[in-house]
């Protein structure tokens, strides 16, 4: 089995890209270097890592939702609701968040795969339902009214340091992530259903069920992922998460998953979206001119993605042959 | 309904029968209430750009895959000609360098997506996801991300001219898509491209050179998107990158409601028509109506969700 | 092949026959005005709305707001190419792009629709433009207001809602130029950012700026989310407005707490109703070739001066939000 060597190398090639990256701007860039900066960078790029670890999940299944921000945007709209009305505190926000979330996650699971369209097409059009919904009930109304327990920058400390909603969430998605993969059946059927699907089925594997847990994985971290964005602007702007999705596939990719399905893991996701967060934060911190920023992050990410991309590419048929 | 369930009626145009009924429908509503002989040319002024980038959205997707990329390559020709336009002057008998400029954009671009593809071996929507992201930040950089203007008066001017009484950007689209139907229906290429998108590697083993049959359906792709970008050029006096972005689940829609088959392989001129014309007369039935642009969004994804359930229950 | 032509006849034959029914369904006595704002369904535009609604009741006109779903200019010129097919009486409009408006709004006039515009001075194809602030003492008071806080020197950050939205990119010239000729010594840490629609990106960016500058000493967003944004970096580590001076646009209602927890220093607006109420009213007086000039009175905006050669009627209702006037806003 060739996968996990080529995992290792995408997780070796982002490592050496950050390493490169960060050495770099922590000897030259202002303000790089200080642990502050590093957390806030951790605090900001949560969002994208936890959508990046619910897409591994679809992907790995050899199947692809591009509706999370959507089903984030609907979820972190109804907390905000709730919230205004009643304080449901900090177990009543996470159930809201992460039921609506599952929710609208299973329903894209057993839409996609009855209608047997590519994956991409059926949840453009659910982006839009979605998305188009919300903005007809919430008039795009900006929610702001939040409880006190809400509010507190940090949840806990450690150190001095301030540990974040954000980075929890992200911590505990990633190891549930990775142990979901690594030590449940789930994972290995996962790797079996991504890698070849046809055989996967001829074992008795039901593609329904697989595709329901993953689509609603997805769904499921989405909205977790709603509530952390909310909670660290202090604010619900409906759809002010959408728009985002191809970003998170970029990066997704980036870090070793493939769009063929079965392959990929936490550890490259997590560099995947490290990689590109290190790159606007690098940006920013050194003064480049902002009328660079899309091109640049533009050319390295494509630079970076076409290589991972080629060797995780559908066989060439001399090879199939 | 339609006569579309006649006995002679090939199954697989039945779906367009209701798509087509549906559509008409909301039309003829949304034409009796606002009423007004204007309505006819205002679609069709509106037509070219889209139907143009439905067409090229059709030949990947027929092809079994899919060019997210259509509206930068689009913005990006119309960019380089508008740059071009400010280089050589107002001159009209100069105009066709800037044109050309635009169209070999188009086709570079288009291309270049098709290298990544047929070559490389890049997943579509990898390679033109990509595409999307470096085209868009050239463009920008190029630009500053402002509008390039300053056009000579014929050009603005050429969206306005008419042909007995049709407009001219509308004959170019007409002509435009009968190349395409002919391509499609009357010539090997089209066989082949079918044959790709239905199973790549049964053509590929008749000895078909499948990657060149990739590279051609992706640089007509880039083609036909740059000449949607000239026809925004002339009727937006201007040209920016993010110009008609949203159009990109509208064309997606109006390929798969004209009978493409999303999965690749099947894919006519008529029905892709008929769902073009179908499409644009709806969307402004629902703009007479004065209808939120956010219930269009979701009538958009509704309609293109029960397209594919229609032909799920069918097959 | 046949059925399939039939169908197409058919369908043609439908609509053709619907617009041989189709006639004027309402009384044509009350002028209809449609004003097309630059996108739907965002805050800003609702209250303009509401101000739109008011001036239908109020003038007894038909009036009703429109917009596209994204802040494009395309999306715009359909809406307006179906409001002439709809034989409007008048189209009021707020252009995401002039140039871009401009063959599709002479097309309108040419078909006896009246056009007037809002933030866009000398717009091709419109016959009036209502300014609700004169931009050089709107720009100038905001950055007067930054040297006040930091004592006219020092570094500050710059930030706009993007790079094409030319208002933002005028105020940040205006002001800029002033800077430079009575505080040399306050400058700008980098370019512009195009952060100040997004709380998300001005946020991030904000917290990069303070960490790059330690010894900032102001904050100037144009784009209502920009001050918000900077608001909840400061909140975050922990300082207020006395170490850094935070002011430009923002919805009161939004700042309202930031502004009470010293971390807005001060806002500066114009109320959005008071605009879409003034474009209908505007476009009235254009349909009944009533005289705009110097001295013509809007409800909420005062007395306006017309500029001639932009075709401009302009008012100066800029609003000023601080800590205790803030309460008083219902927007």
């Amino acid at each position: 089995m060739a996968e996990p060597l080529r995992e290792r190398s995408a997780i070796r090639r982002l490592a050496a890209g950050i390493g490169l990256l960060g050495g770099a701007a922590a000897l030259w860039v202002p303000g790089f270097a200080s642990p502050y900066n590093w957390l806030d960078l951790l605090s900001s790029s949560s969002i994208t890592a936890l959508f990046a670890l619910g897409l591994l999940v679809v992907l790995m299944a050899g199947e692809l939702d591009i509706s999370f921000t959507a089903i984030a945007s609907v979820s972190q709209f109804l907390l905000a609701v709730a919230l205004a009305r009643q304080d449901i505190g900090w177990a009543g926000t996470i159930v809201v968040s992460a039921l609506v979330g599952l929710l609208l996650g299973l329903v894209n699971g057993a839409v996609a795969t009855w209608l047997r369209a590519p994956p991409i097409i059926t949840t453009i059009a659910l982006l839009n339902v979605y998305g188009g919904v919300l903005a007809l009930i919430s008039r795009g109304e900006m929610l702001y009214d939040f409880p006190d327990f809400f509010t507190y920058t940090a949840v806990a400390r450690i150190g001095g340091y301030p540990l974040t909603l954000q980075t929890i969430a992200l911590a505990v998605t990633a190891v549930v992530t990775a142990l979901m993969l690594k030590a449940t059946n789930l994972g290995r059927i996962l790797r079996a259903v991504g890698g070849n699907r046809d055989a996967a089925l001829r074992l008795g594997i039901n593609g329904m069920t697989v595709n329901l847990l993953a689509y609603g994985y997805l769904g499921l971290v989405s909205g977790i992922a709603g509530l952390a964005h909310a909670q660290l602007l202090q604010a619900v702007t409906p759809g002010s998460l959408i728009g985002r999705e191809l970003d998170v596939v970029a990066a997704t990719i980036l870090g070793g998953a493939s769009l063929a399905g079965g392959r990929g893991g936490v550890v490259g996701t997590l560099l995947g979206v490290l990689f590109i967060a290190l790159i606007g934060n690098i940006l920013v911190l050194s003064g480049v001119s902002p009328y660079w920023h899309q091109a640049v992050t533009g050319a390295i990410v494509l630079a970076a993605v076409a290589p991972i991309a080629w060797r995780h590419a559908r066989p060439a048929l001399a090879e199939v042959a | 309904m339609m006569s579309l369930s006649l006995p002679d009626t090939p199954s697989r145009y039945r779906p367009l029968g209701l798509a087509a009924t549906v559509l008409l429908a909301g039309g003829l509503i949304a034409a009796a209430l606002a009423g007004g002989g204007g309505f006819l040319s205002s679609v069709a002024y509106q037509l070219p750009e889209f139907g143009l980038l439905v067409l090229a959205m059709a030949l990947p997707l027929i092809a079994g895959g899919i060019n997210l990329a259509i509206l930068a390559i689009a913005n990006l020709s119309a960019v380089v000609a508008a740059l071009t336009f400010g280089a050589v002057g107002d001159s009209p008998w100069l105009a066709p360098l800037p044109l050309f400029a635009g169209l070999a954009t188009g086709c570079l671009t288009g291309a270049l997506i098709g290298l990544l593809i047929a070559y490389l071996r890049i997943a579509p929507i990898i390679a033109s996801l990509g595409a999307l992201l470096v085209y868009t930040g050239v463009g920008i950089l190029a630009t500053n991300g402002a509008a390039v203007t300053g056009l000579p008066a014929f050009v603005p001017a050429f969206a306005g001219q008419t042909v007995a009484g049709i407009p001219l950007i509308a004959l170019i689209f007409l002509a435009a898509a009968i190349l395409v139907g002919v391509l499609l229906g009357r010539t090997p290429y089209g066989r082949y491209l079918s044959a790709v998108g239905y199973n790549e590697t049964a053509t590929a083993y008749s000895g078909i050179d499948t990657a060149r049959i990739h590279l051609v359906a992706y640089t007509l792709s880039g083609l036909l998107g740059a000449v949607a970008g000239l026809v925004m050029l002339a009727r937006f006096n201007s040209a920016r990158m993010g110009y008609a972005d949203s159009y990109l689940l509208t064309t997606l829609l109006a390929a798969v409601l004209g009978g493409i088959d999303p999965n690749g392989g099947r894919g006519r001129l008529l029905p892709l028509l008929a769902a073009i014309v179908l499409l644009q007369v709806t969307a402004s039935g629902l703009n007479l109506a004065g209808a939120n642009q956010h219930f269009s969004a979701v009538a958009w994804g509704g309609l293109l969700l029960a397209k594919l359930a229609y032909d799920r229950l069918r097959s | 092949m046949t059925s399939l032509i039939r169908t197409t006849l058919l369908a043609a034959a439908a609509v053709v026959t619907a617009f041989s029914i189709g006639t004027p369904a309402f009384a044509a006595d009350k002028p209809t005005i449609a004003v097309v704002v630059k996108i739907t369904g965002i805050p800003w535009y609702n209250r303009f709305e509401t101000g739109v609604a008011k001036a239908a009741k109020d003038l007894d006109v038909d009036a009703y707001q429109v917009g596209p779903t994204a802040a494009d200019p395309a999306q715009q010129v359909k809406l307006i190419e179906d409001l002439i097919a709809k034989k409007v009486d008048a189209i009021a409009v707020v252009p995401n792009d002039a140039n871009v408006l401009a063959p599709v709004l002479k097309r309108a006039q040419e078909a006896g629709i009246v056009v007037v515009t809002h933030e866009s001075p000398g717009q091709q194809g419109a016959a009036w433009d209502l300014e609700t602030i004169d931009n050089t003492e709107f720009a100038t008071a905001v950055f007067q207001k930054l040297a006040d806080l930091t004592g006219g020197k020092g570094k500050f950050a710059l930030v706009v809602g993007s790079l094409t939205v030319p208002l933002h990119n005028q105020w940040a010239d205006i002001g800029l130029a002033y800077l430079k000729q009575k505080y040399p010594e306050l400058t700008p840490v980098a370019d512009r950012y195009p952060v100040g629609e997004s709380l998300d990106d001005s946020y991030r960016t904000s917290q990069e700026i303070l960490r790059a500058n330690p010894d900032l000493k102001g904050f100037v967003a144009f784009g209502s989310q920009g001050p918000i944004g900077f608001a909840r970096a400061l909140e975050q580590q922990g300082k207020t407005t006395k170490d850094v001076g935070n002011v430009g646009n923002v919805l009161p209602k939004q700042a309202a707490p930031y502004l009470k927890k010293q971390l807005i220093s001060e806002g500066f607006l114009w109320d959005p109703a008071d605009a879409g109420f003034g474009l209908v009213a505007l476009a009235k007086k254009v349909i009944d070739k009533e005289p705009i000039e110097t001295g013509t009175e809007l409800p909420g905006l005062g007395k306006g001066t017309v500029e001639a050669a932009d075709h401009v009627l302009r008012f100066k209702a800029t609003r000023t939000f601080t800590a205790d006037n803030v309460d008083q806003f219902d927007f």
